[in-house]
């Protein structure tokens, strides 16, 4: 037989089957024409106001099966597409951790790895950020060095919460390596709250973990190094981290302030055998050690790349702002004294306003979009319980015992070890984009590589998180 | 000759455009040949690499007379329990111990014994109820103990990360090793060959 035998007898054998295919069956598989035009034409209207989407009736279905407080967090993801994915994602996982849903926080951490480790080369949303007619802003969002770390970080405390010490190493391991991203050689690999988190990970996999555990305590001698039958690892963020601000004549530096108005400085961990639990097992107080503070993290970095080519946009753009006024003024000065005939001097006052309106069109911006519900300080301290326990935190000033409601403990012991771990301030700060600029972010919606790209990445989201 | 020029000029704006739509056009799932380089790569270990891995142990020890020629096949354990993950790569070691364990146990094709000791749980179970009574001892009898191991295989993956913070540029090298105990003696039998790899790549400058 000739393939054009087969595919006519193939053809044959799919009329046959399709005609003895229930009705019923054919009327479910086949949406109502009616509901299909409707939707067609609700959509024509939709896409003036919102484009090629997500649309309404989509945002709701999405959103729908979530969580009641993480809806609106969802719902920035959606709307948010790739350029803001990994700021919302680390801010999703962060409400999810505090409100104790560990599937949502493991998938959005997931999801916002992969995005931190894609490299861009060639991506047209960085060449923009580059260019002088467009803000920082319009690149995708994957952090600074402490921000990627601090997502790794708590991805990190997910797999100890699950017992899966080797892949919480890895994680610790990478969030020390994006802090490597420093100008200066002495600031490297001071985050001394990872290098103890990568030893103490080491210790639960069977491993010593001695070198990580005195690197750690080298940056920061407070702290002290597990003991050999220490099995609990305890955890407390305090306050909040630090604030993204623009800075510079034409707005070019990106500076970080200290956030204020957080008095805790240190915790304490109540640990209360539960019944059922070995005799000899007492309640115990643990007070914990500074590991790290992640504004210092931040403000010890160096120089970004981008401050560089943000610089000198700045520099053209204020040399040609000078150049402009300059020229105006000649201009005006040349027509005042023209007598009869000003057209020479209008001719240069208008080159002036011409140069100035260039001038305006120079974009120079410095990207503030930053993870606003990080802690300050972490701390750290690990005890020995032989049995189960409950965990209690509380809080101290400098001027004593300071009457805050820490965040519901993380508490899990999957494997040989236990983790517990809580926030001095929730991470529920509200769900939009922090420091994003609504015109920017329309501006990029609507280019024709991000409205693909988007796409994708709500087909990804429904993949990743259902619905 | 100026109409052949506009004809060929015609042509390539024709296929420019069509390259571009084609790149800014997502597609359906493809198949992909797991053995090469993939569509999206990074720095870490691959399925390809998991493959070569596993390709060459298969190779290297059933070339050894002393393990698979010996008068009684030696029995092994092959799994993750001591395939420790010291990289900063996250991955799933179930992956590498379970490739290796099927294509070992295929290729061996009866000469090496493999023992589960991740079943053991049900193994006991089901042994407790045949000794009670509560089901019959099935088609194969019932052994005196569950079965005893000769080897197992270990195996560490560690990396070396760096980056240059002048060009941007980040390297990481991976190194997986694979070494057989002798659960006995605790003499190590037998080491692979370290399988390295390294990649770097160069991210956007305004990300660095």
């Amino acid at each position: 037989m000739t393939i054009r035998g087969w595919a006519g007898a193939s053809l044959l054998a799919l009329a046959c089957a399709v005609s003895q295919f229930p009705a019923a069956a054919q009327d479910a598989a086949q949406p109502d024409p009616a509901a299909v035009k409707a939707r067609e034409q609700q959509v024509r209207q939709w896409k003036q106001t919102y484009g090629e989407g997500p649309y309404p009736d989509e945002i709701a279905a999405f959103v729908a099966p979530r969580p009641e407080p993480l809806k609106p967090y969802y719902q920035a993801l959606l709307t948010g597409g790739e350029r803001n994915a990994v700021l919302n994602l680390s801010r999703l996982g962060l409400a999810a951790m505090e409100l104790q849903q560990w599937a949502d926080a493991e998938r959005a951490y997931d999801m916002a790895l992969l995005r931190i480790e894609t490299v861009y080369s060639k991506d047209p949303r960085a060449e923009a950020a580059r260019s002088l007619w467009h803000k920082e802003s319009n690149k995708d969002w994957k952090g600074e060095a402490y921000e990627r770390a601090m997502a790794y970080y708590y991805r990190g405390l997910l797999y100890l919460r699950k017992g899966d010490y080797n892949n919480a190493h890895a994680s610790f391991k990478e969030a020390e390596f994006q802090d490597t991203v420093s100008e200066t050689e002495n600031l490297q690999s001071d985050f001394a709250l990872l290098n103890y988190l990568v030893g103490w990970s080491s210790q639960c996999a069977g491993d010593k973990g001695v070198e990580d555990i005195d690197r750690a305590i080298k940056t920061q001698p407070e702290l002290t190094p597990p003991g050999p039958t220490d099995n609990v690892l305890l955890i407390a963020e305090l306050g909040h981290g630090p604030i993204k601000r623009r800075d510079g004549q034409q707005k070019e530096k990106m500076v970080f302030g200290e956030a204020t108005g957080f008095p805790e400085s240190g915790a304490v961990f109540s640990l209360v055998p539960t019944s059922g639990g070995p005799k000899a097992m007492i309640p115990r107080a643990v007070p914990l050690h500074l590991a790290s503070s992640v504004y210092y993290q931040a403000t010890t970095r160096g120089g970004r790349k981008m401050d560089g080519i943000l610089n000198g946009k700045a520099s053209f753009k204020s040399t040609t702002e000078s150049l402009a006024s300059g020229t105006t003024a000649v201009g005006l000065q040349m027509m005042n004294q023209s007598g009869s005939d000003p057209t020479g001097g209008m001719v240069v006052a208008l080159a002036g306003l011409g140069m100035s309106l260039f001038a305006s069109a120079m974009k120079t911006d410095a990207d503030i979009r930053q993870w606003d519900s990080l802690p300050d300080k972490v701390l750290i301290s690990t005890t020995s319980m032989n049995g189960p326990f409950t965990a209690s935190a509380s809080f101290t000033a400098a001027d004593g015992p300071t009457p805050l409601t820490p965040t519901p403990v993380m508490q899990g012991a999957s494997g040989k070890c236990a983790i517990v771990w809580t926030r001095s301030r929730s991470a529920l700060l509200g769900a939009d984009t922090p420091g994003d600029d609504p015109k920017v972010r329309a501006a990029v919606a609507r280019k024709k590589d991000v409205v693909v790209k988007d796409k994708k990445f709500r087909a990804d989201l429904a993949m990743v998180f259902g619905g | 000759m100026k109409q052949w020029l506009v004809g060929v000029a015609a042509l390539q704006l024709v296929l420019g455009s069509a390259a571009l739509a084609q790149s800014k056009n997502g597609h359906g799932a493809v198949d992909l040949d797991p053995t090469a380089r993939g569509n999206v790569t990074g720095t870490g270990i691959e399925m390809r690499d998991i493959i070569r891995m596993s390709d060459s142990l298969v190779r290297d020890l059933l070339q050894r007379p002393d393990f698979v020629n010996s008068p009684k096949p030696p029995r092994i354990v092959v799994d993750s329990s001591r395939l420790v993950n010291k990289s900063s790569q996250r991955l799933d070691t179930d992956m590498i111990s379970d490739n290796l364990r099927a294509s070992l146990m295929r290729a061996a094709a009866g000469r090496i014994r493999f023992i589960s000791r991740e079943a053991m749980e049900d193994v006991a179970q089901e042994r407790e109820l045949k000794r009670q009574g509560q089901v019959d001892v099935a088609t194969r009898g019932m052994a005196k103990a569950v079965a005893g191991l000769d080897f197992k295989l270990t195996g560490r993956i560690t990396s070396l990360d760096s980056r240059n913070n002048t060009t941007g540029e980040q390297q990481r090298a991976m190194q997986v090793v694979f070494e057989l105990i002798d659960l006995e003696t605790s003499e190590s039998v037998y080491i692979s060959e370290p399988f390295i790899i390294q990649r770097g790549q160069r991210d956007d400058v305004v990300y660095r």
